[in-house]
């Protein structure tokens, strides 16, 4: 399990700029030049509490095991252009609130090439504050309403205090994922938005029972953990789905992810669940 | 007199009297909160402060250290201090020590005042009590559950700034705090010079986003996590606000002699860990410019500092030696500084873990995330035998964590269990007799408490 990963900690040894590139083509035995799945790394300093970085290390882990083929690269200046034709997946990390403003106003105006992005089949995820880009509308504490690239119809309000808790939800496929919440914006979604799971513990998008938002390919979730190295099944749910999109293909041939690959992550959701039902 | 006042002051100080006669150890804060609830404005109502000789310590890691370091080197020059050193930082601890040491009408006699505050707490205490100095240590990330993002804390500080247009001591190497100096005319910068044990993160790691800007912040090399040499892409801001150098640098740092200078000055750490340097320089500047204590006057008092019970520890059980780092959950500087420690020392170890249930707000949760923050490469070459991950919540995705940073998971033992007794055996029965512990205080207590009997 370890081995595979540790490729990351090698190869994380000649990242030496903005225009670094991840791949696991070499641990996957596969040729330089394999069609990969591409993933954007948005904003990582920028983008930088709650362990996004474990996400992105999940990702290139899952991958890894499942045979998938890929390939990261971050993307680090506001101002350096989205490069929307390499990409098949845009990750966006969690971040300060105080940073969404100026992220917004480098990413209204490319609003729809990221629309035409996942139309085309581009997956699209946000995590915890960095929602307030795919949402309609974010609205600070003061009231001041800031406009999103709107591809969730969903709006995100500042709370007053923070909440902080454990979350366990099920997805709309059905897969339970388990991390923390640490919520700085109550979420209200539009009539016909869809969610993207269902609560079981924890305040989800404002307590009432719903968590997340999702169409097509284009994903939120306040759930943090991280949540993809927690959740490594639902990593692996992204990875076929953009994958599938992208029309990269595992190395066995099928989308598959070995339970022993993610033994430590089962034992580790049962004990968060255990640890969960007896708050409840 | 307000007779409120005199009467919060009757009950304070009968209350300390009373519970020093049954526990010397007890009641930081009670006599303080009793004579809150009584005087609400007791903090506005004392005498003979003198705002330019009191000073407030406030930021993330290093709080009570720093105001500890300073009080003693004042004490050391036979200064009069009040502090709240036993570390109750909130509004009843600062109201607690001065009830304990005014006299019954309100009459501060004191050369010099030095309240660790809480960050969140400081504008509250500021509006109260007169203090025209003000010292952050860092702005990191920790304690999500109240503060969300780091942002949430600098804006309170800068508001406290603002309003009472105060003295900054500011760590000219921390990017978030280092912009403070924004929010004041009075600055004094303390950093330290690269040293031998500065190192470097690649880019898979991430920083963090320009206060200034929310551009991307680049570190050259850091001497302590989060610390360091640093610039911003876009806005151009870097150490010391772009200032030339920080007016108290220590340099040369050599942790085998365990000897550093400033300026002229040469002196020795009496704790040789990275952090200390900067909670050195940091106490020298504050003393050198409220009390003109010099750099050798400094420096000749901080060979006999102490750091507050708690913080690094080392206990001996029979021919084990345990040494324990106190780490903050939520803040990955603290596992950071753990880390360094444990790859600092050439000896072989077994290495026990437990990151256990966050607990300093209802709901209680568990949460790890902090941990991705952190280089796990030191511990390649860090002599490590095993690692034992404990606690019956989160041991085995504690685990994980290390196994991400590229420890090798055939070296991880997990205990998922939170009981002293049981994890205590498993230090006595690991064959080892070097052992780092990283676990809650309350944890560490009951481990001490299991080798006390064992002596």
């Amino acid at each position: 399990m370890s081995s595979d990963f540790n490729k990351f900690n090698d190869i994380r040894k000649s990242v030496k700029d903005r225009t670094a590139v991840l791949s696991n083509l070499e641990a996957l035995g596969l040729p330089e030049d394999t069609r990969a799945l591409n993933i954007l790394w948005m904003y990582p300093d920028v983008l930088n509490v709650f362990g996004g970085r474990g996400d992105l290390m999940a990702l290139m882990r899952v991958c890894t095991s499942m045979g998938v083929p890929a390939r990261m690269k971050r993307l680090d200046h506001l101002a350096d252009a989205i490069p929307f034709e390499w990409a098949d997946m845009i990750y966006y990390a969690s971040g300060d609130l105080t940073c969404m403003e100026d992220i917004l106003k480098v990413t209204l105006p490319v609003k729809d090439d990221l629309k035409a992005f996942a139309e085309r089949g581009g997956m699209i995820a946000a995590v915890s504050s960095s929602g307030v880009i795919l949402a309609d509308k974010y609205v600070r504490a003061d009231g001041t309403e800031i406009i999103g690239t709107g591809l969730l119809s969903m709006t995100m309000t500042e709370r007053e205090k923070v909440h902080g808790d454990d979350l366990w939800f099920r997805t709309g496929s059905g897969m339970e994922v388990t991390g923390n919440q640490i919520q700085l914006l109550d979420v209200s979604l539009a009539e016909g938005q869809k969610a993207f799971g269902t609560v079981i513990y924890g305040r989800g998008n404002d307590g009432n029972g719903e968590e997340g938002a999702r169409t097509g390919n284009v994903i939120y979730t306040g759930c943090v953990g991280p949540v993809l190295v927690r959740n490594p099944w639902l990593a692996a749910d992204l990875i076929e789905t953009a994958a599938d999109a992208a029309g990269v293909k595992p190395a066995g041939g099928e989308f598959s992810l070995p339970d022993e690959a993610i033994e430590q992550e089962l034992l580790s959701a049962e004990e968060a669940r255990a640890f969960i039902r007896k708050k409840m | 007199m307000d007779f409120r006042f005199f009467r919060a002051m009757i009950t304070g100080k009968t209350g300390n009297i009373a519970i020093s006669m049954i526990d010397r150890n007890r009641g930081t804060t009670w006599a303080g909160r009793k004579a809150l609830e009584i005087d609400p404005d007791l903090l506005t109502r004392f005498a003979g402060i003198d705002p330019e000789r009191v000073i407030f310590v406030t930021g993330t890691n290093g709080k009570s250290t720093v105001s500890n370091m300073i009080t003693h080197i004042l004490r050391s020059k036979g200064y009069k201090v009040i502090s709240n050193s036993e570390g109750a930082n909130l509004k009843t601890g600062v109201a607690a020590a001065l009830v304990k040491k005014a006299s019954l009408s309100g009459t501060v006699r004191a050369d010099y005042c030095v309240f660790e505050t809480d960050e969140r707490y400081l504008a509250q205490i500021r509006d109260q009590l007169p203090c025209s100095n003000l010292l952050v240590t860092n702005l990191q990330k920790d304690q999500v559950q109240r503060n969300g993002d780091p942002d949430f804390v600098y804006r309170k500080i800068a508001a406290v700034a603002d309003k009472h247009k105060m003295r900054l001591f500011l760590n000219g190497d921390e990017p978030r705090s280092c912009s403070l100096a924004d929010h004041s005319d009075n600055v004094v910068f303390y950093g330290v010079s690269r040293h031998s044990m500065a190192f470097t993160k690649d880019d898979t790691f991430v920083t963090l986003p320009c206060p200034k800007c929310h551009s991307r912040i680049r570190f050259g090399y850091y001497n302590n996590d989060g610390m360091g040499a640093f610039k911003c892409d876009r806005c151009g801001y870097t150490n010391n606000n772009g200032r030339e150098a920080a007016q108290y640098r220590i340099t040369e740092a050599d942790f085998d002699a365990g000897t550093f200078r400033m300026g002229e000055t040469a002196f020795l750490m009496p704790y040789k860990q990275t952090y200390m340097l900067y909670n050195y320089a940091a106490a020298t500047a504050v003393c050198r410019e409220l009390a003109g204590i010099t750099e050798a006057e400094s420096a000749a008092a901080i060979r006999s500092f102490k750091v507050p019970e708690g913080r690094i520890e080392e206990i001996t059980s029979g021919s084990q030696t345990i040494k324990y780092y106190r780490f903050k959950q939520e803040n990955p500087e603290t596992l950071q500084n753990f880390l360094s420690a444990v790859a600092a020392d050439p000896e072989e170890k077994v290495v026990i873990i437990g990151f256990g249930t966050v607990s300093d707000y209802d709901p209680y949760y568990v949460n790890s995330f902090y941990a991705f923050d952190c280089d796990y490469s030191v511990l390649k070459k860090a002599n490590v035998r095993k690692y034992i991950f404990v606690t019956d919540t989160i041991a085995y995705d504690a685990a994980n964590c290390f196994i991400y940073g590229g420890v090798d998971p055939s070296m991880i033992e997990i205990l998922p269990t939170s009981d002293e007794e049981e994890i205590f055996d498993a230090i006595k029965t690991c064959g080892c007799s070097n052992i780092y512990l990283n676990v809650k205080l309350h944890m560490y207590e009951e481990l001490k408490e299991y080798a006390r009997k064992e002596m």
